[in-house]
């Protein structure tokens, strides 16, 4: 009877030890287009091998190798979840505060960047399919389609060095939307991080990301990022910026990006 | 007077294989082109255009507010500074007191390769390697970010790498270590780099 009692507790002690070291690993969300050819002849496929499977997919790999070491360490994350590991970057140790902002950061952005693409030809692409919602949003805060496209367009482009230009749900129903930009794989959900320049609307939620690292156009564009940008609106699908909208509006990020 | 690019050291091609004829047309052609004319236009008219170039970073860094020219300014120094630390059929080895100050400070030329390629790997995003030296001939590996230079700190740097994607994303893609290889065996022109540490330890 005690020895039964003990192969329970003992198996209990075990179950408990694995559930406080359970892994938190994070995918890369799955391209909703058919392949690295689809957004051709706006994005060339070679860009979106590189692009997806070895950059967004390096971000994703070494998030995970440093979150397996942290937690192999004995950490206890205070988040399970991609979007909830950013949002908390601030509160993180070291080295995996470093690790989450620029390797999640990395996966973060690149998820919300690749699910909000789409083919050419695709209607999701054309103005026609910016929701209701997001129309008034839009409205409210930049008057038309046409100045947020101009002025997120200036932002990208004068972003120096690595970095995002943003198109991002406030949470102030008067001004719901504003445009920042930020450096390197860093967000604005990340808020403002001690030794960085201040972020515009830190805090805000990104519903559109436009990056401009020269890896996501020196293959086809060379240095010339205002001709990539032209693009790039050729193939943002609308569509998926105002499900992000919603998403963002009903507290579900994480659904942005996975 | 607006300031002038000097012209690279040698022909657009004369680094092949190592970096490209390509890469080099847009790197000097327009990337380091673009950062002159924006600066350029930037300081017309004002008392920057009578100082050297050194001058017009150091003014423009402002003590680390850093005005809109520096971006420019910075780059057009630290490009400049590239392109005459490489040669064709550069690499080897330095020799003489470099090799010397090397040693003491690194313990060998391999250590310090490797702190130079692992400045290079961990600089996230745009920027630059440096080796740096002291008057004393002390060297350090130092890496800064985007358009910083280790001028603004009243440091000597001796040699540069450029990491900026545009440096090596035509040849190599998304593999910055095997560029920054490709750089340290067969790009550095150590008598360059040498007479740099004499300039700085005289």
């Amino acid at each position: 009877m005690a020895f039964q009692q003990s192969i329970k507790i003992l198996c209990c002690v075990l179950l408990a030890a694995s559930a406080a070291h359970a892994q938190v690993q994070v995918k890369q969300a799955a391209l909703p287009y058919a392949g690295f050819k689809a957004l051709e002849p706006r994005i060339d496929a070679r860009t979106m091998e590189l692009h997806y499977g070895t950059h967004y997919a390096g971000y994703v790999k070494n998030l995970n190798a440093g979150l397996t070491d942290a937690t192999a360490s004995g950490l206890k994350l205070p988040a399970t979840d991609l979007t909830g590991l950013i949002r908390s970057v601030k509160s993180l140790p070291a080295p995996l505060n470093t690790t989450v902002r620029n390797q999640g950061g990395g996966a973060w952005n690149h998820g919300l960047y690749f699910k909000h693409l789409a083919p050419p030809a695709s209607p999701s692409v054309q103005a026609a399919a910016i929701s209701p919602q997001l129309k008034a949003a839009i409205t409210l805060s930049f008057r038309t389609v046409e100045n947020v496209t101009a002025e997120l367009t200036a932002a990208a482009g004068k972003v120096f060095g690595s970095g995002w230009a943003w198109l991002c749900y406030t949470g102030n129903s008067g001004v719901p939307l504003a445009i920042t930009t930020t450096p390197n794989q860093d967000n604005p959900l990340m808020g403002n991080l001690p030794g960085a320049p201040a972020v515009k609307h830190a805090g805000c939620t990104p519903i559109l990301g436009i990056d401009v690292w020269e890896h996501a156009y020196y293959l086809k564009h060379g240095p010339k990022r205002p001709e990539y940008l032209a693009d790039f609106w050729k193939v943002l699908s609308w569509q998926a910026v105002s499900a992000n909208y919603a998403a963002a509006l009903a507290g579900n990020v994480a659904a942005m990006v996975a | 007077m607006p300031f002038t690019l000097p012209p690279l050291p040698y022909a657009m091609d004369a680094l092949e294989p190592h970096m490209s004829k390509r890469t080099l047309e847009f790197h000097y052609g327009k990337h380091h082109q673009a950062y002159l004319d924006n600066m350029n236009k930037q300081i017309a008219g004002s008392e920057l255009e009578a100082k050297t170039l050194e001058g017009v970073v150091l003014s423009s860094w402002n003590n680390g507010s850093p005005t809109p020219v520096f971006n420019n300014a910075a780059q057009v120094w630290n490009h400049t500074f590239f392109w005459e630390n490489m040669k064709p059929n550069g690499g080897g080895a330095p020799s003489g007191k470099l090799a010397d100050a090397i040693n003491a400070s690194f313990g060998s030329l391999d250590e310090f390769k490797a702190q130079f390629k692992n400045a290079g790997a961990t600089q996230f995003g745009s920027g630059w390697a440096w080796l740096v030296a002291d008057k004393a001939g002390k060297l350090t590996v130092e890496k800064t970010p985007n358009a910083v230079t280790p001028l603004v700190e009243g440091k000597t740097p001796i040699l540069t790498m450029d990491v900026w994607e545009h440096a090596y994303y035509l040849d190599v893609q998304n593999r910055r270590p095997d560029y920054m290889n490709t750089f340290v065996e067969k790009l550095i022109d150590w008598e360059a780099v040498a007479k740099r540490f004499e300039a700085a330890t005289a």
